[in-house]
């Protein structure tokens, strides 16, 4: 007995040692890095070395980049001859952030990986993303001045580091939102309105977007005008399908106040910003459909993806139909797209080809119209949701592989032009996006709206400079205490109670940016 | 050579604690350390002492978190040992000689083989108020006028994980309970019935004693993995505890803290906590449903003791003659 007490006393010490001696985490931002060697090493043996990429999507594989990478450097007689590359995809389901920060905090992560714009953030303040700048100024293959003037300024600008005010991280997408509308019920409800277009009339769908733009959805005081309007006009009718539609539009201006203030601390401008987006969820909400001024149809819910193109039926057999969706670039194609039924020439729904089917069946179901006609309008603010950034690991033994992937991927026009045409994707480099956006057709499901210009221009407005590590924890928080106001939870009755709780969240959930006397109303 | 093999003992049961130390006692000091730092998973691990301890007393959540798990689980386990004892009681009853065991222990124990979220998924639609069948089938039978918000009030949700939990759970308990059960000669429960022992009669004084060990066993371990309740409440609905906060289990808490708010110093501090109420709730129930023993085995100590004082009191006076 006293040996096994002993024997536990030592691995209890033991355990302490190793807990003390574990790594110290010291910071590692390290403003002083020497810039990393982007020149193929003649000496090395690449088919010895091996370069591992991860992202949150598996695009890189289903769009051939990782193929196009091995074809261009590490096939027989490329600089990288042999070189393996380890390409892994974890979805932000399965915990991307969760896996990619304790591999990159130990020293073993990948060398090249990508994130969403909070993300790189948080990966530019840890310190792990490499200065690309310098990099691309050491390449003579690459002209620095010219792809900054390419690439949109504030795709550029959000991937500088504060730090050392070099870019850290790009990327090749921008993924501007939009309000996606059905044309032919917004022509029944406000179709009797001052100036609302003739069905019929020249490039109808947008000249219905433009007056729903400047009529309906500009603001938020009008956005709730316009839901209470449909729901009036007919009672199983709703704008959208739930409030998170909306929550795009809680800031209600392009120019938004940070979260975070000059002080490091919570910013009061930015909570008094979403004070109209609080009692708009507020007046949104209803425990019944009959009550709401949405369909209670929560945001990728099966109800959600039905009500794109038909009726809901809910438990007591009443059918609902919903108008509108917000969406991004890749919704518009993703998802609403896939989602929306195909008619023949009379109407009717064709049935969706197997995979087996032959490729004249496919051809044909590819160019059947889609079900209903939709427009794509702006909301109250421009704003962006989701896009892929890739940086290169600051501590990557290979860096002139890691350099020469991202080249591929960010600085090749030929092959950003190829991915564009197969994609149709919005790309954030000027010279590919301007004479694809000029010689554009339109897009079919949309009318025939050039969406592209579109788009583009929403994605001139929105300012990515005010986005902070914060955003997505404080967004989360606040939404928790919105939901419970709406739902008439104890002790919410106003939005000041609400605030009131969302402060003491933040005071035990991030202590560090708390303070006192901040606004109630 | 005598004194190597003495010791080669150690080395076959230095397994366990190799494996004891590297997965449960290096993990458990070093969230103590984190508890007393700042640390947002990346950078600096910065010192704070006792400062997330006493967020503790501050945070607005954790009472209800807690009391929200010890509801959800509280039911579940009255439910899930109930209903696993009337299946024992029906199934040991020697008057019905129910057929089919094998089978019926499949299907028992069935739910606790799918994912949890596949559980979770298929769930959700089934219980959706507005647009699930369960209320649809209500509905269309004439039961309810108006739909249930199954997943959308606090009390209700709260039942409606219960539910499932016992749904997944109550098979493995019928599976041990049953297991004891058969382990007592049959002719016990024939002498009873012989003697005009009713059923409530067996299940009392036979049943419920061949059973006892394991009872305590689910018992035990039903709380440890209750107060640790995350899949279903984190999957059902958002992850975030709605509605109105009545999912928010200390463990989903927990992982949000950590894992989407990246504050790991108090996230620690709160897995910390919940480690020694946890410990302290399994050291209450233990003396409260094993006093006859604990007693007995106190009282066998001290008979123990002063046997060996009079051991030692006699070798004493047989040395001084």
């Amino acid at each position: 007995m006293r040996k096994l007490s002993i024997l536990l006393v030592i691995l209890l010490v033991a355990s302490l040692a190793l807990t003390a001696c574990g790594t110290d985490g010291t910071d590692t931002a390290d403003t002083t890095k020497e810039t990393q060697n982007v020149t193929v090493d003649t000496s090395k043996d690449y088919s010895k070395e091996k370069l591992v990429v991860w992202s949150f999507t598996d695009e890189f594989a289903v769009a051939g980049d990782v193929e196009y990478f091995e074809e261009m450097y590490t096939a027989p007689g490329k600089p990288f001859e042999g070189l393996e590359v380890e390409f892994v995809a974890v979805s932000i389901q399965d915990g991307y952030m969760d896996k990619i920060l304790p591999a990159l905090e130990s020293g073993n992560g990948p060398d090249i990986f990508s994130g969403e714009l909070d993300q790189i953030k948080l990966f530019i303040e840890a310190g792990y993303y490499g200065d690309i700048e310098s990099m691309m100024e050491n390449d003579p293959d690459v002209d620095l001045a010219a792809e900054k003037a390419d690439y949109k300024e504030y795709i550029w600008q959000s991937g500088i580091d504060p730090a050392t005010g070099k870019l850290a991280a790009l990327s090749w997408q921008v993924t501007p939102g939009a309000i996606f509308f059905k044309t032919d019920m917004a022509a029944e409800v406000w179709g009797s309105e001052a100036g609302f277009p003739e069905l019929g009339s020249a490039d109808y769908n947008t000249a219905v977007t433009n007056w729903m733009n400047a009529n309906k959805f500009n603001t938020i005081e009008n956005l709730l005008t316009a839901q209470k309007e449909v729901k009036e006009f007919n009672s199983s009718w709703r704008l959208f399908s739930d409030d998170q539609a909306v929550r795009h539009f809680a800031a209600g201006t392009n120019n938004p106040s940070m979260w975070i203030d000059e002080n490091g601390t919570l910013n009061p401008a930015k909570i008094k910003e979403q004070i109209p987006y609080i009692n708009l969820v507020k007046e949104m909400y209803g425990e019944t459909i009959g009550e709401s001024l949405t369909a209670n149809a929560a945001e990728w819910s099966g109800p959600w993806f039905d009500a794109m193109d038909k009726d809901l039926v809910d438990a007591e057999g009443n059918t609902w139909q919903v108008m509108a969706y917000s969406m991004p670039t890749w919704g518009l194609k993703y998802v609403l797209e896939l989602n929306i039924e195909k008619v023949d020439a009379e109407g009717n729904t064709l049935a969706k080809p197997g995979e087996d089917a032959d490729q004249a069946e496919k051809d044909a179901f590819d160019a059947a119209p889609f079900k209903g006609n939709w427009g794509m309008a702006s909301g109250p603010n421009s704003y962006f949701w989701g896009g892929t950034y890739l940086g290169i690991n600051a501590d990557t033994k290979v860096p002139e592989v890691a350099f020469a992937f991202l080249k591929s991927m960010l600085f090749d026009k030929e092959r950003l032009a190829a991915r564009q045409q197969a994609d149709g994707d919005m790309y954030s480099v000027e010279s590919i996006m301007a004479p694809v956006i000029a010689q554009y057709d339109g897009r079919e499901s949309l009318g025939g709206m050039n969406h592209l210009k579109v788009f583009n221009d929403e994605a001139a407005k929105i300012d990515l400079s005010n986005v902070t590590i914060y955003d997505r924890g404080l967004n989360d928080l606040l939404g928790v205490h919105i939901t419970n106001y709406k739902q008439g939870a104890e002790g919410y009755n106003s939005v000041a109670d609400t605030l009131k709780a969302f402060y003491a969240d933040v005071q035990v959930t991030y202590p560090e940016i708390y303070v006192d006397g901040l606004p109630t109303e | 050579m005598k004194k190597i093999k003495d010791k080669v003992g150690y080395l076959f049961i230095s397994p366990f604690f190799l494996v004891f130390f590297l997965f449960n006692a290096y993990p458990i000091f070093f969230t103590l350390y984190l508890s007393m730092t700042r640390y947002k998973g990346f950078g600096k691990k910065v010192f704070i002492g006792a400062d997330n301890f006493k967020l503790l007393f501050k945070d607005p959540n954790l009472v209800d978190a807690f009391l929200n798990t010890l509801k959800i689980w509280g039911v579940n386990i009255i439910f899930q040992i109930f209903l696993a004892l009337l299946l024992v009681m029906i199934f040991s009853d020697i008057k019905y000689k129910v057929k089919g065991l094998g089978f019926f222990r499949v299907i028992f124990y069935l739910p606790n083989l799918i994912a949890a979220a596949t559980i979770a998924l298929i769930f959700m639609k089934l219980l959706d108020k507005d647009y699930g069948v369960v209320n649809q089938v209500l509905f269309n039978i004439g039961w309810i006028d108006k739909p249930i918000g199954w997943l959308t009030k606090p009390i209700m949700a709260q039942m409606s994980v219960s539910g499932i939990q016992t749904w997944m759970w109550f098979g493995n308990s019928f599976i041990l309970f049953m297991a004891s059960v058969q382990a007592v000669s049959k002719e016990v429960f024939e002498a009873a019935r012989i003697d005009g022992a009713g059923r409530f009669q067996v299940l009392m004084n036979i049943t419920l004693p061949s059973i006892k060990p394991i009872l305590m066993y689910v018992m035990v371990t039903g709380l440890i993995g209750g107060l640790q309740l995350f899949d279903i409440p984190f999957l059902i609905t958002d992850g975030k505890g709605f509605p109105e906060g009545s999912l928010n289990t200390m463990i989903v808490y927990i992982y949000n803290m950590a894992f989407v708010h990246k504050n790991y110093g108090y996230a620690s501090a709160l897995s910390f906590a919940l480690f020694i109420v946890i410990m302290l709730f399994t050291v209450v129930f233990t003396v409260m449903t094993n006093r006859t023993e604990i007693k007995e085995f106190i009282q066998n100590r001290k008979i123990k003791k002063a046997r060996k004082k009079e051991l030692y009191a006699l070798k004493g006076s047989a040395k001084h003659e």
